[in-house]
């Protein structure tokens, strides 16, 4: 076999092996911010995603997803009851174009209330959670997206010193944040 | 371009090997059982290199650094952790002492935000 074809060969693997990294995407970590409507009050998220089945245009996804934030039951005594919530989501991504992309899913876990004070945590509950989803992501960079999505988080009753079925009452939540795939 | 999955089981293999260069070593006692017939001086010679030996297994490597530090005890252990219940207790009397002060406001605020939803 002469150089020629040799490195052609070369050359075409090269361009194989490339496109295969870049096209199969293994997963993706997403960090952002949002707003629910209903207690007026912002939340932070992470998530971790894995692709477990990837079409033409379609992936199908599985992930991790941490949201906290908090809220002040009295500021005279400087208490205030944290939200720690993890949830399971099943997302799938629909790829309009190289740029564009749109995705739904739905989620279920727990959430974890912890009564905060000035003398540390008075008492704690953990409870079911439960969310369905939809937003797009925009590409920014070769593995950097914008994402924008809304929200409807469902929240079972809990309990904290004595005083059952305290409420949250189902809200929808608007975030934004970033994507990074690898 | 390497792939991910070998990037990420190269950098999988190369933190376990890593962390196993970090393990103790086994080392065998200088053999002192068939020298009794020697001099005091020359059997308290190698109980000496045992115990030198022994004291640098103790004090090398990660995983004798966790089992001997944060993980293990020490003569000062049974006094640590009297102390650490005797502080422990405090800030459960703490606790008790905030909530019955100010049990009847919390447990209002928290029957209010039911009734304000």
């Amino acid at each position: 076999m002469n150089n020629t074809i040799k490195n052609k060969l070369a050359v075409i693997t090269m361009a194989g092996v490339v496109g295969a990294s870049q096209a199969q995407a293994v997963g993706d970590f997403e960090a952002g911010i949002g707003y629910m409507e209903r207690s007026e009050r912002a939340f932070g998220f992470i998530k971790a995603q894995g692709v477990v089945y990837e079409g033409p245009s379609i992936s199908h996804k599985i992930g991790l997803e941490y949201i906290g934030y908090d809220e002040t039951l009295d500021s005279a005594l400087d208490s205030s009851i944290l939200f720690t919530t993890l949830v399971v989501n099943y997302e799938v991504e629909l790829h309009m174009s190289e740029v564009l992309s749109v995705f739904g899913g739905v989620g279920l876990g727990g959430q974890y209330a912890s009564l905060d004070s000035p003398v540390g945590e008075l008492d704690n509950d953990i409870y079911g959670y439960a969310q369905f989803f939809v937003g797009a992501r925009a590409r920014l960079a070769q593995n950097l997206e914008f994402k924008a999505g809304i929200r409807r988080m469902f929240f079972d009753d809990y309990e904290l010193l004595g005083v059952s079925g305290i409420k949250q009452k189902q809200t929808w939540g608007f975030d934004v944040g970033f994507t990074l795939r690898f | 371009m390497v792939p991910m999955k070998v990037l990420n089981f190269l950098l999988i293999a190369v933190t376990a090997g890593l962390i196993s260069s970090c393990a103790q070593t086994e080392y065998q006692d200088v053999q002192s059982s068939g020298i009794q017939h020697s001099s005091p001086e020359v059997i308290s010679l190698y109980e000496n290199e045992n115990e030198q030996l022994r004291r640098e297994r103790e004090s090398g490597g990660l995983v004798s650094w966790l089992l001997a530090g944060p993980m293990g005890s020490d003569p000062g252990d049974d006094d640590f952790h009297s102390r650490h219940d005797h502080d422990r207790g405090s800030s459960s009397a703490d606790k008790k002492e905030f909530i019955s002060k100010n049990g009847v406001a919390l447990r209002e605020g928290l029957r209010t935000r039911n009734n304000n939803l």
